[in-house]
């Protein structure tokens, strides 16, 4: 069951008044005959929002910047201007039209250039930081600048034979979950209730209890889809406001084009600047980018700054700097989106490095050989990487594919082929200090089978497989004897959120943290109650059982009954802090695991049309070990596909006006089954110390190396190399054209 | 939703009478599937919804004389996979299973998509092609109107507030005769194309000449557009690879295309060249 | 207004709104939620039933025009606890992550192979080309369709 099928008893309905402008001061709200329609319970504005003294107006988990409808300005076409509760949909959205609100409107800044000029106009005039990473330049849009530096960059361009720079952009997107973006709230007088398709219930509860000075209990339904777009929530706030004031649940459902005034994935630029020497040694490394966070820095600032490890790549480069600036602009706050920004820097340097390789008359793949880190290297946040394996990863595609082709020419009409390679790093969302990130439970119950208890969001990803998976086989009884239960704050234990890969690895670790000792306590009870060595016991469906052909066991019903009832072990997933090897050197933990990969693309390009077609697509991943291998492959073929999108033709565009001109789906393609391309999917199982049974995160591998592999795929069939995404067949086109390729 | 009354006539007769007497206020709906999203959207308010679909003896395909009558409440669906008009009119079947995808084309009808005068869609320019005429019945009876004289612009046909499109005559192309319907789509082909083409040739038998051509250009204009200069450069003319380029190359200039999401000026006009190429070859070849 | 229809093989009689689509109808007046909707234009294809033994969108046909006539919506597959053998080929095969779109690339899958029961890959992709999945990448999907034909022509036997 998802959100949407959900009801509660005495539920309203609401429906959001949005801005109609990119930029504008407010100068007044009346709701009056909104609130004479019959059927109207009421409207939130401003005016309610800042006459309730028990509720802080503004959230947010990175910078406090997002007000529960908007205040003073609306920062964003779309931006929440009021709220209608009614008691149907209908009702609320016949009173919209009857709000009347006097804006004044401002100039806006609709993308990174605009915003960053000097004199631009600023979207915050105070910053609020909350996180203590964030570092904002006063007077200017910039909401975080930071850099990652490792050597002397200077140095590494002396020693280069050859240097490179170029100039790179992605623009917005959607993620289009199909599951719509919904809210059902309930404020009683002791908590407050919230049921939301959110990833990340935990940090929400948090941030609900702090604004609303009150306890509160987040409740998870199944998912239908996030990547990203759900794991920080813009909704959940707004409609508990709501409920408070209506006195009653409240539900609030968005329509697929408000969820593209909601939550998009940010515009990236970067430029890279790249030392070599002539043997294809890369020796310095400058990468700087820029992420369009769009009206509120929801998400955006801490995205960016966490990829500034990942942003040169799973090269070893001795001279490296990176610098990255978080902008607000007057676009939808943006959100996380699978592998975002990893994939806009993996373009970057992916398709640089190709260039690199034809203009020193070297071979793609041998240049990636040369450079690719392996084990026991020390990555530039200072990680010592122990199970890496990119360079088995990058053999494996390019068997799979078979080498490059060189505009091979397969039709009289102009069509050609060409085949392109990419190689990534991904990390994980890791705190600096040692920090306890996700707990999970494990109980026999009276009936004896085993429920598993988890923070984590079920997605359509396969986390509940996995979690009875590890669970099953820590405590030792077969699949079928276990249940899970998930994504209730009251029910569960705390996660810090479904998102960045992390499933598997913590909430993994956590479970069989708990089955083993859960196992432990089993075996224990068993021992005493058969008066028999726990060594020589064991488990089975049943129960416990004296080895041999005694016969003598006893049930887990039996065991549950004797320990009360029930019987329940915590287990607990630490991360940050540091690594110390076997020598007691110290190293620091920048990311919990590093997920290594590689992606090669076949494509072929028509000189009539501009038009790409992705024929196949080979990935590889070393994922640790594969906890279950029909479900990981699944994954890495979702985020091939998912990522041909913005790598072909997804982009949101927004008019002169700053109004979004992509609203719906007739305007907005996504990939479909005739996007498909053929797959070679292989999974690299080289295990990881401190991953459950050796298990690394890999949701996101799949997609952050396609717009690479295309893109230099159809380099080896033009001799074009393409700066930009999506390669519209305009776009390619016109740029075969103006090489005269 | 906008909230209005619904009304199912059970004959043309009642629902001309209905339209006329609600004037703008009245929305007529046949599948559905355009308006529906419009009435959902807010963006058309009436207060009555007339919905043709119950009215009888509009659906279906039949020989008639010369040619083919084409119920209007004949779905999309139906036509792309009749038999008889898979025979004689092979193009108009192709352009129909090019309209969206099945969904669509399961509830859309044929009169539906010919009424509501949307630019970027695919029976228009294959009907024109085959010089269909529209039979419209309101309160003083029925007027068939030539195709080439029913779009007026964008979403805006010849048929009146009070009337009905009852049905479209196709007349059977002439022995000797080839059609041909292509689309260029970004992404999937069930998306809104960036431009189409319908193309319709006879061949002379003796001459192997082009006795005609009907070139039918979609998307590139607020309407349906016969490209007369590409016509022209090819009737009477034996087609080769030269003369179908300089076709190809007068029709992208005659095209009147607007920049939008699909692409730009330049670029539809690209794309017409390549579309009126690859119809012709085609429509030659099938006429051959 | 008062609508008549054959939901999932029984005559149905309700008091609807005469604007309401038939996917709101379908959802809030028969609690039918198998239903899903995400664009509500058409084109997702999350919202597909059968009309008459036929593929189409309830997100953008009014509950109105269906009367007299037969839905078949998700809910109408299985009988009892015995899944239909399409819906076995999609749990067999992967063909599902997250299940929003599963109603709907079943019952298009349904109607696909009751028009063409041994359909070539071309044709699975021309028929089910328009509904989105956003989780499988569609390769799981394709050889569910595959199966579900295998598995339907040996229940046909």
């Amino acid at each position: 069951m998802y959100l949407a099928d959900m009801d509660m008893p005495g539920m309203a309905h609401a429906k959001v008044l949005r801005s109609p402008f990119p930029h504008a001061r407010i100068v007044s709200i009346d709701a009056s005959a909104a609130r004479a329609l019959p059927g109207v319970v009421c409207v939130l504005t401003r005016d309610e929002v800042l006459a309730d003294s028990t509720i802080d107006p503004y959230y947010g988990y990175v910078y406090r910047d997002v007000p529960i409808v908007a205040i003073d300005k609306v920062r964003h076409e779309g931006d929440i201007v009021a709220v209608v509760v009614a008691e149907d949909e209908e009702t609320a959205e016949d009173a919209l039209e009857l709000i009347d609100v006097e804006y004044d409107e401002l100039a806006s800044v609709m993308d990174i250039d605009a915003a960053m000029a000097k004199g631009a106009i600023q979207v915050h005039e105070v910053f609020k930081p909350i996180a203590p990473e964030l570092r904002p330049v006063e007077g200017t849009n910039i909401c975080h600048h930071s850099t990652l530096a490792k050597g002397d960059i200077e140095q590494g361009f002396r020693e280069a034979d050859h240097i490179f720079e170029d100039s790179y952009s992605a623009p917005a997107v959607q993620h289009c979950a199909l599951e719509l973006h919904g809210c059902i709230a309930s404020v009683g007088d002791d908590e407050i209730t919230v049921w939301t398709n959110c990833q990340s219930p935990f940090p929400l509860r948090g941030e609900l209890q702090r604004m609303f000075n009150k306890p509160a209990r987040v409740i998870v339904p199944y998912v239908g889809g996030g990547f990203g777009s759900k794991s920080r929530d813009r909704l959940e706030a707004v409609v508990v406001a709501a409920a408070k004031l209506a006195g009653r649940p409240v539900r609030l459902l968005l329509t697929q084009e408000e969820t593209f005034q909601t939550f998009i994935r940010p515009a990236l630029t970067c430029t890279v600047r790249t030392g070599v020497k002539s043997d294809g040694t890369i020796v310095a490394r400058h990468h700087r980018f820029a992420v369009d966070v769009g009206a509120y820095s929801i998400s955006g600032a801490r995205s960016a700054n966490n990829t500034l490890k990942v942003a040169t790549g799973p090269y070893r480069i001795p001279h490296v700097l990176v610098e990255c600036d978080a902008v607000y602009t007057n676009k939808p706050p943006s959100a996380p989106y699978r592998g975002l920004p990893t994939t806009q820097h993996t373009m970057a340097y992916e398709t640089q490095l190709d260039r690199i390789a034809n203009e020193l008359g070297l071979d793609p793949i041998e240049l990636r050989m040369k450079n690719l880190l392996v084990e026991g290297d020390v990555h530039v946040t200072g990680d010592l990487l122990r199970s890496v394996h990119a360079k088995d990863c990058l053999e494996k595609v390019s068997s799979s594919l078979g080498p490059q082709l060189k505009g091979e020419a397969v039709a009289s009409n102009g069509t050609i082929r060409g085949r392109g390679f990419s190689c990534s790093i991904k990390y994980t969302i890791t705190p600096s200090e040692p920090t306890l990130a996700t707990e999970a439970g494990v109980e026999l119950q009276e009936d004896g089978l085993f429920e598993i208890r988890i923070g984590t969001v079920n997605m359509g990803q396969g986390v509940d497989t996995m979690a009875a998976a590890i669970g099953a086989e820590a405590v030792g009884v077969p699949i079928e004897s276990v249940r899970i239960l998930h994504s209730d704050t009251a029910l569960v234990p705390q996660d810090h959120g479904t998102t960045a890969s992390r499933a598997t690895f913590h909430t993994g670790n956590a479970v069989l943290d708990a089955g083993t000792k859960l196992r432990a306590e089993l075996l224990s009870t068993a021992s005493d109650l058969l008066e028999e060595d726990e060594v020589r016991l064991e488990l089975s469906a049943a129960g416990v059982a004296v080895a041999g052909s005694s016969g003598r066991s006893v049930s887990f019903v039996d065991i549950a009954r004797h320990r009360g009832g029930s019987l329940l072990a915590k287990g607990e997933c630490w991360v940050g802090g540091v690594y110390t090897d076997e020598s007691g050197k110290e190293y620091p933990i920048a990311s919990t695991f590093w997920t290594f990969g590689s992606v090669g693309a076949e494509v072929e390009v028509s000189r009539e049309t501009g038009e790409i077609r992705v024929l196949r697509i080979a990935a590889a991943a070393n994922v640790g070990k594969a906890v279950n291998p029909e479900q990981t492959k699944a994954q890495l073929e979702g985020g091939v596909t998912f990522d041909l999108g913005p790598s072909l033709f997804e982009r949101l565009v927004w008019g002169d006006g700053g109004q979004l001109m992509t609203t719906t789906l007739m305007d907005y393609p996504l990939p479909t089954l005739h996007t498909m391309p053929e797959f070679h999917v292989d999974l690299l199982e080289f295990p990881y110390d401190q991953g459950p049974y050796g298990a690394n995160g890999v949701g996101e591998m799949g997609g952050v190396m396609v717009p690479a592999a295309i893109i230099n795929a159809v380099y080896d069939a033009t001799g074009v190399l393409f700066h930009e995404v999506p390669l519209t067949p305009e776009t390619v086109l016109a740029g075969l054209e103006a090489t005269g390729a | 939703m906008t909230r209005f009354d619904y009304v199912r006539p059970s004959t043309v007769a009642e629902a001309v009478g209905l339209l006329e007497a609600h004037g703008d206020d009245a929305l007529a709906i046949a599948g559905g599937t355009a308006t529906v999203l419009l009435l959902q959207k807010r963006m058309l308010r009436p207060e009555l919804v007339v919905d043709l679909g119950g009215l009888p003896g509009l659906t279906g395909v039949e020989q008639n004389g010369g040619g083919l009558r084409i119920g209007a409440l004949t779905p999309i669906r139906a036509i792309e996979r009749d038999a008889i008009v898979r025979g004689t009119h092979h193009l108009l079947a192709e352009a129909a299973s090019q309209v969206a995808g099945v969904r669509v084309r399961n509830a859309a009808t044929v009169g539906g998509s010919v009424c509501f005068g949307e630019p970027q869609t695919d029976l228009p320019p294959a009907l024109l092609a085959m010089n269909a005429t529209a039979t419209i019945a309101g309160s003083q009876g029925s007027r068939d109107v030539p195709l080439e004289e029913f779009f007026l612009g964008p979403y805006e046909t010849a048929r009146e507030q009070g009337e009905v499109l009852t049905h479209l005559s196709v007349p059977t192309p002439v022995p000797g005769s080839g059609g041909c319907h292509v689309k260029f789509t970004m992404g999937s082909p069930e998306n809104k194309p960036v431009a189409n083409v319908s193309a319709l040739v006879t061949v002379d038998a003796s001459t192997r000449a082009l006795a005609d051509v009907r070139i039918v250009m979609g998307a590139v204009g607020g309407v349906p557009m016969l490209a007369h200069k590409a016509n022209d450069t090819l009737k009477g003319e034996r087609p080769s690879d030269a003369l179908i380029a300089q076709a190809a190359v007068r029709a992208s200039e005659e095209a009147d295309p607007v920049e939008d999401l699909r692409g730009s000026v330049w670029y539809k006009r690209r794309i017409i060249k390549v579309l009126v190429e690859r119809a012709l070859r085609c429509a030659i070849e099938r006429a051959n | 207004m008062q609508l008549e229809l054959t939901l999932n093989g029984k005559t149905e009689r309700r008091e609807i709104a005469p604007h309401h689509t038939l996917l709101d109808v379908l959802r809030d007046d028969f609690n039918l939620k198998g239903t899903k909707g995400y664009c509500h234009s058409g084109v997702c294809g999350a919202c597909t039933v059968l009309l008459d033994g036929k593929p189409i969108s309830a997100c953008i046909m009014l509950a109105s025009q269906t009367q007299g006539k037969s839905i078949t919506t998700v809910e109408g597959l299985a009988e009892g606890e015995n899944l239909h053998p399409v819906q076995r080929a999609f749990v067999e095969n992967f063909g599902l992550q997250c299940g929003y779109c599963t109603p709907g690339m079943l019952l298009l899958t349904v109607a696909l192979l009751e028009e063409n029961p041994e359909p070539s890959k071309e044709e699975i992709v021309d028929y089910l080309g328009g509904n989105i999945c956003r989780c499988t990448g569609y390769a799981n999907i394709l050889k569910s369709v595959q199966a579900a034909a295998a598995l339907v022509k040996e229940a046909s036997l």
